[in-house]
Protein backbone atom coordinates (compact mmCIF):
# COMPACT_ATOMS: atom_id res chain seq x y z
CA UNK A 1 0.00 0.00 0.00
CA UNK A 2 1.45 3.31 -1.04
CA UNK A 3 1.93 6.03 1.55
CA UNK A 4 -0.50 8.29 -0.32
CA UNK A 5 -3.27 5.67 -0.38
CA UNK A 6 -2.73 4.92 3.32
CA UNK A 7 -3.00 8.61 4.17
CA UNK A 8 -6.15 8.91 2.05
CA UNK A 9 -7.72 5.97 3.89
CA UNK A 10 -6.83 7.51 7.25
CA UNK A 11 -8.38 10.80 6.11
CA UNK A 12 -11.58 9.02 4.97
CA UNK A 13 -11.79 7.15 8.29
CA UNK A 14 -11.30 10.41 10.20
CA UNK A 15 -14.13 12.01 8.23
CA UNK A 16 -16.56 9.08 8.17
CA UNK A 17 -16.31 7.62 11.70
CA UNK A 18 -17.24 10.81 13.61
CA UNK A 19 -20.05 11.49 11.11
CA UNK A 20 -21.51 7.99 11.55
CA UNK A 21 -21.21 8.26 15.34
CA UNK A 22 -22.91 11.65 15.30
CA UNK A 23 -25.73 10.32 13.13
CA UNK A 24 -26.17 7.25 15.35
CA UNK A 25 -26.24 9.34 18.53
CA UNK A 26 -28.66 11.80 16.92
CA UNK A 27 -30.97 8.96 15.89
CA UNK A 28 -30.98 7.56 19.41
CA UNK A 29 -31.80 10.91 20.99
CA UNK A 30 -35.44 11.62 21.52
CA UNK A 31 -36.77 15.15 21.16
CA UNK A 32 -37.74 16.68 24.47
CA UNK A 33 -41.16 17.59 25.75
CA UNK A 34 -40.38 20.41 28.14
CA UNK A 35 -37.58 22.48 29.57
CA UNK A 36 -37.02 22.33 33.33
CA UNK A 37 -35.09 25.10 35.06
CA UNK A 38 -33.75 24.56 38.56
CA UNK A 39 -31.95 27.06 40.81
CA UNK A 40 -29.92 25.62 43.66
CA UNK A 41 -31.65 22.26 43.16
CA UNK A 42 -35.15 23.73 43.47
CA UNK A 43 -37.46 23.69 40.46
CA UNK A 44 -37.86 27.28 39.28
CA UNK A 45 -39.96 26.67 36.14
CA UNK A 46 -41.04 24.04 33.65
CA UNK A 47 -41.96 25.23 30.18
CA UNK A 48 -43.38 23.42 27.17
CA UNK A 49 -40.86 23.34 24.31
CA UNK A 50 -43.64 23.79 21.76
CA UNK A 51 -44.34 27.34 22.99
CA UNK A 52 -41.81 30.10 22.36
CA UNK A 53 -40.96 31.99 25.56
CA UNK A 54 -38.36 34.16 27.29
CA UNK A 55 -37.99 33.27 30.98
CA UNK A 56 -36.12 35.49 33.44
CA UNK A 57 -34.52 33.18 36.03
CA UNK A 58 -34.34 35.28 39.21
CA UNK A 59 -32.17 37.89 37.46
CA UNK A 60 -29.36 35.31 37.13
CA UNK A 61 -29.93 34.63 33.43
CA UNK A 62 -32.67 34.29 30.85
CA UNK A 63 -33.83 31.12 29.06
CA UNK A 64 -35.11 31.58 25.55
CA UNK A 65 -37.37 28.85 24.13
CA UNK A 66 -37.69 29.07 20.37
CA UNK A 67 -38.49 26.49 17.65
CA UNK A 68 -38.48 23.66 20.21
CA UNK A 69 -35.01 24.53 21.51
CA UNK A 70 -33.80 26.19 24.72
CA UNK A 71 -30.73 28.39 25.15
CA UNK A 72 -29.31 30.65 27.82
CA UNK A 73 -29.04 34.44 27.38
CA UNK A 74 -27.58 37.30 29.41
CA UNK A 75 -26.01 35.42 32.34
CA UNK A 76 -24.71 37.74 35.07
CA UNK A 77 -21.74 35.47 35.82
CA UNK A 78 -18.24 36.37 34.68
CA UNK A 79 -17.24 33.71 32.16
CA UNK A 80 -20.65 33.37 30.41
CA UNK A 81 -19.95 29.77 29.30
CA UNK A 82 -23.61 28.84 29.55
CA UNK A 83 -24.68 31.43 26.97
CA UNK A 84 -22.03 30.09 24.59
CA UNK A 85 -23.60 26.60 24.79
CA UNK A 86 -25.55 25.68 21.64
CA UNK A 87 -29.35 25.44 22.01
CA UNK A 88 -30.59 22.15 23.48
CA UNK A 89 -33.71 20.20 22.47
CA UNK A 90 -33.14 16.46 23.02
CA UNK A 91 -34.36 14.59 26.04
CA UNK A 92 -31.71 14.63 28.80
CA UNK A 93 -29.59 17.50 27.41
CA UNK A 94 -28.55 20.16 29.92
CA UNK A 95 -26.96 23.60 30.11
CA UNK A 96 -25.41 24.34 33.49
CA UNK A 97 -24.54 27.75 34.88
CA UNK A 98 -22.33 26.70 37.79
CA UNK A 99 -21.76 30.15 39.36
CA UNK A 100 -25.50 30.83 39.53
CA UNK A 101 -26.44 27.23 40.40
CA UNK A 102 -28.83 27.14 37.45
CA UNK A 103 -29.52 23.93 35.52
CA UNK A 104 -31.55 23.97 32.33
CA UNK A 105 -32.63 20.42 31.46
CA UNK A 106 -34.71 18.98 28.65
CA UNK A 107 -37.31 16.57 29.96
CA UNK A 108 -38.16 13.39 28.07
CA UNK A 109 -41.07 12.81 25.83
CA UNK A 110 -44.16 11.26 27.43
CA UNK A 111 -46.13 8.57 25.62
CA UNK A 112 -47.74 9.53 22.31
CA UNK A 113 -51.17 8.57 23.64
CA UNK A 114 -52.60 7.33 26.92
CA UNK A 115 -55.63 5.11 27.46
CA UNK B 1 -9.39 7.56 -5.03
CA UNK B 2 -10.50 11.06 -5.98
CA UNK B 3 -13.65 9.57 -7.54
CA UNK B 4 -14.37 7.64 -4.34
CA UNK B 5 -13.96 10.81 -2.28
CA UNK B 6 -16.26 12.71 -4.65
CA UNK B 7 -18.96 10.01 -4.38
CA UNK B 8 -18.68 10.01 -0.59
CA UNK B 9 -18.87 13.80 -0.47
CA UNK B 10 -21.99 13.77 -2.67
CA UNK B 11 -23.62 11.07 -0.53
CA UNK B 12 -22.97 13.06 2.66
CA UNK B 13 -24.25 16.24 1.00
CA UNK B 14 -27.43 14.58 -0.30
CA UNK B 15 -28.12 12.86 3.02
CA UNK B 16 -27.86 16.24 4.72
CA UNK B 17 -30.31 17.81 2.27
CA UNK B 18 -33.15 15.24 2.40
CA UNK B 19 -36.11 16.88 4.16
CA UNK B 20 -37.00 15.19 7.46
CA UNK B 21 -40.73 14.51 7.84
CA UNK B 22 -42.40 16.63 10.51
CA UNK B 23 -44.89 15.58 13.13
CA UNK B 24 -48.43 16.89 12.61
CA UNK B 25 -51.50 16.41 14.74
CA UNK B 26 -55.28 16.83 14.36
CA UNK B 27 -58.11 16.33 16.86
CA UNK B 28 -61.76 15.50 16.04
CA UNK B 29 -64.54 15.63 18.60
CA UNK B 30 -67.51 14.75 16.39
CA UNK B 31 -67.03 11.00 15.94
CA UNK B 32 -67.99 8.07 18.20
CA UNK B 33 -68.83 10.36 21.16
CA UNK B 34 -65.19 10.63 22.14
CA UNK B 35 -62.00 12.52 21.35
CA UNK B 36 -60.03 11.27 18.35
CA UNK B 37 -56.43 12.25 17.71
CA UNK B 38 -54.58 11.70 14.45
CA UNK B 39 -50.78 12.06 14.45
CA UNK B 40 -48.57 11.56 11.41
CA UNK B 41 -45.12 12.30 10.03
CA UNK B 42 -45.54 14.13 6.72
CA UNK B 43 -43.35 16.22 4.46
CA UNK B 44 -45.66 19.24 4.58
CA UNK B 45 -48.75 20.69 6.25
CA UNK B 46 -50.61 20.29 2.95
CA UNK B 47 -49.85 16.57 2.80
CA UNK B 48 -50.99 16.12 6.41
CA UNK B 49 -54.20 18.14 5.86
CA UNK B 50 -55.10 15.89 2.92
CA UNK B 51 -54.54 12.76 5.03
CA UNK B 52 -56.45 14.25 7.96
CA UNK B 53 -59.41 14.96 5.69
CA UNK B 54 -59.44 11.31 4.60
CA UNK B 55 -59.27 9.97 8.18
CA UNK B 56 -61.93 12.34 9.44
CA UNK B 57 -64.18 11.64 6.43
CA UNK B 58 -63.97 7.87 6.91
CA UNK B 59 -64.57 8.07 10.67
CA UNK B 60 -67.57 10.36 10.13
CA UNK B 61 -69.00 8.02 7.49
CA UNK B 62 -68.70 4.98 9.77
CA UNK B 63 -69.91 6.93 12.82
CA UNK B 64 -73.13 7.70 10.94
CA UNK B 65 -73.59 4.07 9.79
CA UNK B 66 -73.01 2.57 13.27
CA UNK B 67 -74.90 5.27 15.23
CA UNK B 68 -77.77 3.68 17.20
CA UNK B 69 -79.16 6.98 18.50
CA UNK B 70 -79.59 9.13 15.35
CA UNK B 71 -80.60 8.69 11.72
CA UNK B 72 -78.98 10.70 8.90
CA UNK B 73 -80.38 11.79 5.55
CA UNK B 74 -79.57 9.49 2.66
CA UNK B 75 -78.30 6.48 4.65
CA UNK B 76 -79.84 3.49 6.35
CA UNK B 77 -77.91 2.97 9.57
CA UNK B 78 -77.98 0.97 12.81
CA UNK B 79 -80.64 3.30 14.25
CA UNK B 80 -82.88 2.69 11.22
CA UNK B 81 -82.35 -1.07 11.57
CA UNK B 82 -83.21 -1.06 15.30
CA UNK B 83 -86.38 0.90 14.52
CA UNK B 84 -87.47 -1.26 11.57
CA UNK B 85 -89.92 -3.29 13.70
CA UNK B 86 -88.60 -6.64 12.46
CA UNK B 87 -88.75 -5.76 8.74
CA UNK B 88 -85.97 -6.82 6.39
CA UNK B 89 -83.70 -3.78 5.92
CA UNK B 90 -81.10 -3.15 3.24
CA UNK B 91 -78.02 -1.76 4.98
CA UNK B 92 -74.49 -0.62 3.93
CA UNK B 93 -71.74 -3.22 3.50
CA UNK B 94 -69.84 -1.96 6.55
CA UNK B 95 -72.85 -2.65 8.78
CA UNK B 96 -73.20 -6.17 7.33
CA UNK B 97 -69.50 -6.78 7.99
CA UNK B 98 -69.71 -5.47 11.57
CA UNK B 99 -72.81 -7.58 12.32
CA UNK B 100 -71.17 -10.73 10.92
CA UNK B 101 -68.10 -9.97 13.01
CA UNK B 102 -70.33 -9.57 16.10
CA UNK B 103 -72.05 -12.92 15.44
CA UNK B 104 -68.67 -14.59 14.98
CA UNK B 105 -67.38 -13.13 18.25
CA UNK B 106 -70.50 -14.22 20.12
CA UNK B 107 -69.60 -17.81 19.22
CA UNK B 108 -65.88 -17.38 19.97
CA UNK B 109 -66.53 -15.95 23.43
CA UNK B 110 -69.33 -18.27 24.46
CA UNK B 111 -71.76 -15.34 24.45
CA UNK B 112 -69.65 -12.84 26.42
CA UNK B 113 -69.64 -10.42 23.51
CA UNK B 114 -73.20 -9.86 22.36
CA UNK B 115 -74.14 -7.13 19.85
CA UNK B 116 -77.81 -8.04 20.44
CA UNK B 117 -77.66 -6.73 24.01
CA UNK B 118 -78.83 -3.27 22.89
CA UNK B 119 -82.09 -3.17 24.87
CA UNK B 120 -80.27 -3.98 28.13
CA UNK B 121 -77.43 -1.56 27.39
CA UNK B 122 -79.83 1.29 26.58
CA UNK B 123 -81.52 0.79 29.99
CA UNK B 124 -78.15 0.98 31.73
CA UNK B 125 -77.24 4.01 29.62
CA UNK B 126 -80.40 5.86 30.75
CA UNK B 127 -79.74 4.89 34.38
CA UNK B 128 -76.12 6.10 34.26
CA UNK B 129 -77.35 9.43 32.86
CA UNK B 130 -79.92 9.73 35.69
CA UNK B 131 -77.67 8.37 38.44
CA UNK B 132 -80.10 5.54 39.25
CA UNK B 133 -80.04 1.74 39.14
CA UNK B 134 -82.21 -0.15 36.61
CA UNK B 135 -85.35 -1.91 37.76
CA UNK B 136 -84.56 -5.63 38.14
CA UNK B 137 -87.79 -6.78 36.43
CA UNK B 138 -87.26 -4.40 33.52
CA UNK B 139 -83.70 -5.73 33.12
CA UNK B 140 -84.95 -9.32 32.99
CA UNK B 141 -87.73 -8.37 30.58
CA UNK B 142 -85.25 -6.73 28.22
CA UNK B 143 -82.82 -9.64 28.55
CA UNK B 144 -85.52 -11.72 26.84
CA UNK B 145 -84.85 -9.74 23.65
CA UNK B 146 -81.11 -10.39 23.32
CA UNK B 147 -81.00 -13.66 21.39
CA UNK B 148 -78.34 -13.20 18.69
CA UNK B 149 -79.83 -16.13 16.74
CA UNK B 150 -82.67 -13.77 15.88
CA UNK B 151 -80.48 -11.68 13.60
CA UNK B 152 -80.89 -12.85 9.99
CA UNK B 153 -78.18 -11.57 7.66
CA UNK B 154 -78.02 -11.82 3.87
CA UNK B 155 -75.44 -10.29 1.51
CA UNK B 156 -76.99 -6.83 1.71
CA UNK B 157 -79.83 -6.94 4.23
CA UNK B 158 -80.53 -7.62 7.89
CA UNK B 159 -83.71 -8.68 9.67
CA UNK B 160 -84.15 -8.57 13.43
CA UNK B 161 -86.74 -11.31 13.71
CA UNK B 162 -87.44 -10.29 17.31
CA UNK B 163 -88.86 -6.75 16.94
CA UNK B 164 -88.07 -6.07 20.61
CA UNK B 165 -84.37 -6.58 19.92
CA UNK B 166 -81.90 -3.78 19.32
CA UNK B 167 -78.28 -3.94 18.30
CA UNK B 168 -75.40 -2.07 19.98
CA UNK B 169 -71.91 -1.94 18.51
CA UNK B 170 -70.14 -0.13 21.34
CA UNK B 171 -67.80 -3.08 21.91
CA UNK B 172 -66.49 -3.30 18.35
CA UNK B 173 -67.41 -0.25 16.24
CA UNK B 174 -64.53 2.06 17.16
CA UNK B 175 -61.88 -0.60 16.57
CA UNK B 176 -63.40 -1.46 13.20
CA UNK B 177 -63.67 2.21 12.16
CA UNK B 178 -60.14 3.15 13.21
CA UNK B 179 -58.80 0.08 11.38
CA UNK B 180 -60.62 1.13 8.19
CA UNK B 181 -59.33 4.69 8.46
CA UNK B 182 -55.79 3.32 8.83
CA UNK B 183 -56.23 1.18 5.70
CA UNK B 184 -57.26 4.26 3.71
CA UNK B 185 -54.16 6.15 4.85
CA UNK B 186 -51.90 3.28 3.82
CA UNK B 187 -53.63 3.04 0.43
CA UNK B 188 -52.78 6.73 -0.02
CA UNK B 189 -49.12 6.15 0.69
CA UNK B 190 -48.85 7.32 4.31
CA UNK B 191 -46.58 5.06 6.34
CA UNK B 192 -45.90 6.57 9.75
CA UNK B 193 -49.02 7.52 11.68
CA UNK B 194 -51.22 6.74 14.67
CA UNK B 195 -54.92 7.25 15.35
CA UNK B 196 -56.31 7.27 18.87
CA UNK B 197 -60.08 7.09 19.22
CA UNK B 198 -61.22 6.93 22.86
CA UNK B 199 -59.06 4.08 24.14
CA UNK B 200 -58.51 2.53 20.70
CA UNK B 201 -55.08 3.25 19.22
CA UNK B 202 -53.93 1.98 15.86
CA UNK B 203 -50.33 2.55 14.74
CA UNK B 204 -48.47 2.26 11.46
CA UNK B 205 -44.73 2.47 10.89
CA UNK B 206 -42.84 4.38 13.54
CA UNK B 207 -41.52 7.75 14.60
CA UNK B 208 -38.11 8.97 13.39
CA UNK B 209 -36.60 7.99 16.75
CA UNK B 210 -38.49 4.81 17.59
CA UNK B 211 -41.80 3.06 17.93
CA UNK B 212 -45.08 4.65 19.01
CA UNK B 213 -45.44 4.80 22.77
CA UNK B 214 -48.80 4.21 24.38
CA UNK B 215 -49.27 4.92 28.08
CA UNK B 216 -51.72 2.60 29.85
CA UNK B 217 -53.53 4.29 32.71
CA UNK B 218 -53.60 2.82 36.19
CA UNK B 219 -57.31 2.61 37.12
CA UNK B 220 -56.39 4.42 40.36
CA UNK B 221 -54.50 7.21 38.58
CA UNK B 222 -51.18 7.71 36.80
CA UNK B 223 -49.68 5.33 34.30
CA UNK B 224 -49.33 1.63 35.04
CA UNK B 225 -47.00 1.03 32.09
CA UNK B 226 -46.00 2.24 28.63
CA UNK B 227 -45.89 -0.03 25.60
CA UNK B 228 -43.97 0.52 22.36
CA UNK B 229 -45.72 -0.60 19.20
CA UNK B 230 -45.38 -0.43 15.45
CA UNK B 231 -48.05 -1.66 12.99
CA UNK B 232 -50.17 -2.81 15.93
CA UNK B 233 -53.32 -1.70 17.72
CA UNK B 234 -53.62 -1.15 21.46
CA UNK B 235 -57.05 -1.14 23.08
CA UNK B 236 -57.98 -0.84 26.74
CA UNK B 237 -61.35 -1.57 28.32
CA UNK B 238 -61.63 -0.26 31.85
CA UNK B 239 -64.17 0.44 34.57
CA UNK B 240 -62.75 3.96 35.00
CA UNK B 241 -63.73 5.27 31.56
CA UNK B 242 -67.53 5.67 31.71
CA UNK B 243 -69.22 5.09 35.05
CA UNK B 244 -71.56 6.46 37.69
CA UNK B 245 -71.15 6.24 41.48
CA UNK B 246 -74.31 5.17 43.32
CA UNK B 247 -74.20 4.71 47.12
CA UNK B 248 -70.40 4.60 46.96
CA UNK B 249 -70.35 1.83 44.36
CA UNK B 250 -68.99 2.24 40.82
CA UNK B 251 -71.33 1.19 37.98
CA UNK B 252 -69.42 1.27 34.70
CA UNK B 253 -70.44 0.79 31.06
CA UNK B 254 -69.27 -2.76 30.24
CA UNK B 255 -72.23 -5.00 31.02
CA UNK B 256 -71.72 -8.74 31.49
CA UNK B 257 -74.39 -10.45 29.35
CA UNK B 258 -74.53 -13.34 31.86
CA UNK B 259 -75.31 -11.20 34.94
CA UNK B 260 -76.83 -8.14 33.18
CA UNK B 261 -74.73 -6.01 35.56
CA UNK B 262 -71.36 -4.29 35.07
CA UNK B 263 -68.62 -6.92 34.76
CA UNK B 264 -66.60 -7.11 37.99
CA UNK B 265 -63.76 -9.47 37.19
CA UNK B 266 -61.22 -6.77 36.23
CA UNK B 267 -60.50 -3.07 36.61
CA UNK B 268 -58.98 -2.94 33.14
CA UNK B 269 -57.82 -5.15 30.29
CA UNK B 270 -55.41 -4.01 27.57
CA UNK B 271 -54.92 -5.90 24.30
CA UNK B 272 -52.16 -5.53 21.69
CA UNK B 273 -52.50 -7.11 18.25
CA UNK B 274 -52.09 -6.13 14.60
CA UNK B 275 -55.85 -5.94 13.86
CA UNK B 276 -57.66 -2.96 15.40
CA UNK B 277 -61.17 -4.48 15.22
CA UNK B 278 -59.90 -7.70 16.78
CA UNK B 279 -58.15 -5.80 19.58
CA UNK B 280 -61.38 -3.92 20.39
CA UNK B 281 -63.51 -7.09 20.42
CA UNK B 282 -60.90 -8.94 22.48
CA UNK B 283 -60.52 -6.25 25.15
CA UNK B 284 -64.27 -6.17 25.83
CA UNK B 285 -64.50 -9.98 25.80
CA UNK B 286 -61.51 -10.47 28.13
CA UNK B 287 -62.98 -7.88 30.49
CA UNK B 288 -65.95 -10.23 31.06
CA UNK B 289 -64.00 -13.52 31.10
CA UNK B 290 -61.87 -15.05 33.85
CA UNK B 291 -58.11 -15.35 33.28
CA UNK B 292 -58.13 -18.99 32.16
CA UNK B 293 -60.86 -18.53 29.54
CA UNK B 294 -59.28 -15.26 28.45
CA UNK B 295 -55.90 -16.93 27.91
CA UNK B 296 -57.58 -19.66 25.82
CA UNK B 297 -59.26 -17.03 23.65
CA UNK B 298 -55.95 -15.19 23.18
CA UNK B 299 -54.18 -18.34 21.97
CA UNK B 300 -56.28 -18.36 18.79
CA UNK B 301 -55.82 -14.66 18.06
CA UNK B 302 -52.05 -13.89 18.07
CA UNK B 303 -52.73 -11.16 20.60
CA UNK B 304 -51.13 -10.09 23.87
CA UNK B 305 -52.90 -8.80 26.97
CA UNK B 306 -52.55 -7.24 30.40
CA UNK B 307 -55.18 -7.61 33.13
CA UNK B 308 -55.51 -5.39 36.21
CA UNK B 309 -57.54 -7.10 38.93
CA UNK B 310 -59.88 -5.47 41.46
CA UNK B 311 -57.08 -5.43 44.05
CA UNK B 312 -54.56 -3.96 41.60
CA UNK B 313 -52.73 -7.18 40.77
CA UNK B 314 -51.31 -7.10 37.24
CA UNK B 315 -51.08 -10.16 34.97
CA UNK B 316 -49.41 -10.00 31.55
CA UNK B 317 -48.78 -12.42 28.72
CA UNK B 318 -45.03 -12.82 27.96
CA UNK B 319 -45.52 -11.10 24.60
CA UNK B 320 -47.07 -8.09 26.33
CA UNK B 321 -43.98 -7.69 28.49
CA UNK B 322 -41.86 -7.64 25.32
CA UNK B 323 -43.68 -4.44 24.29
CA UNK B 324 -42.85 -2.65 27.54
CA UNK B 325 -39.81 -0.42 27.72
Amino acid sequence: MSKKLRNDLILIALLIIPAVLALALGALRKPGRACQITVGGEIFAEADLKTDALIDVDGLLKVRIEDGKARVLDPVCKNKLCSAHPPISASGETIICAPGGVVVKILGQGPDFTQ
Amino acid sequence: MKKLLAVLACAVFLAGCSPAPKRYNAVYTDVFDTVTEFTAYCSSQEEFDGMSERVHGELLRLHEIFDIYNEYPGIVNACSLNGAGGAETEVPDDLIELINMGIDWHKKTGGQLNIALGSVLSLWHECRENGTLPDENELLKRAGHCDIEKIAVTENSVTLTDPGMSLDFGAIAKGYAVGRAAEILKENGLEDFAISCGGNVVTSGKKPYGKWEIGIENPDGGLITTVSVSDEAVVTSGDYQRFVMIDGKRYHHIIDPKTLYPAEKWRSVTVICPDSALADALSTSLFCLDLEDGMKLLEDCKAEAMWVSQDGEVTKTPGFEDHEK
